[in-house]
């Protein structure tokens, strides 16, 4: 089974190689995350590529797979500011009721 | 001096509620989350009747049919979650997501003029349901999902 080395190596045309050298380094970056969503999508590229060079998956194929694994992030990153979004009306209307409901007229 | 200190923090309070509502989200919303569980299981269902060894044939127009179908069910979605959305737009945000995906998965199609491989159909599903899963767990996340 190729691995993403011999996949990505060098050609000699500069530019090409340049952009396999900084592909490599974001690749490692992103396996190496501990953020699930981040390491899972450095693994899945790598899992695709390797495919592609097995010829289990065409260009178009690929483009696809990638351009999805977009809109999943583009998801998470969603969900991730209602979480946020949610916590912080929970806690600050929660502070608020207590002191409005319970406080006035009772601890002055 | 109590309700000079009373009136102080009564109003303190009114402002901190009122600047803070803008930031706040979208509330919960059960048919929201019961749309998002319908899509995702139309939308497999489109993958997985045209993938190779599926149980439909490749042809332009039921695809055309199918993907028109699509997109209305998208749209009513969409429309939904926009007239129950706070300033903050997420319902609208997470459908509009899902429904780029199935456009472009009816693109897709078209364009091969052939069923999904099998290869790119298992690593497409994988992310497909974790997309609509995303969405579905943005949704349990807000203010009000029942307990």
């Amino acid at each position: 089974m190729p691995s993403i080395d011999d996949i990505l190596k060098e050609t000699g045309e500069e530019a090409l190689d340049l952009a396999k050298t900084n592909f490599k380094e974001l690749l490692f970056q992103a396996k190496d995350e501990s953020k699930t969503v981040i390491k899972e999508t450095g693994e899945k590229i790598e899992k695709w590529l390797i495919m592609r060079a097995k010829g289990e998956l065409d260009d178009d194929e690929l483009e696809s797979l990638l351009n999805t694994r977009k809109k999943v992030v583009r998801q998470f990153l969603l969900t991730q500011e209602i979480a946020s979004r949610a916590r912080l009306e929970k806690i600050s209307m929660g502070l608020i009721d207590i002191v409005v409901n319970k406080f006035i007229g009772k601890v002055f | 001096m109590l309700r000079a200190t009373n009136r102080f923090i009564v109003i303190f309070l009114s402002i901190l509620s009122l600047s803070g509502c803008a930031l706040f989200t979208t509330h919960y919303d059960a048919i929201r989350h019961e749309n998002f569980t319908k899509l995702q299981a139309f939308h497999v269902k489109f993958i997985n009747d045209y993938t190779e060894g599926g149980p439909k044939q490749w042809s332009k127009s039921e695809i055309d049919k199918v993907c028109d179908s699509g997109d209305l069910k998208y749209r009513e979605a969409l429309v939904y979650a926009k007239s129950k959305d706070n300033k903050d737009g997420t319902g609208e945000r997470a459908v509009s997501i899902l429904k780029e995906q199935f456009e472009d998965d009816c693109k897709f199609l078209i364009k091969r003029g052939k069923s999904f491989g099998k290869a790119w159909a298992g690593e497409h599903l994988e992310q497909i349901k974790k997309n609509y899963g995303y969405a579905i767990a943005g949704e349990l996340s807000r203010v009000g999902k029942p307990e």
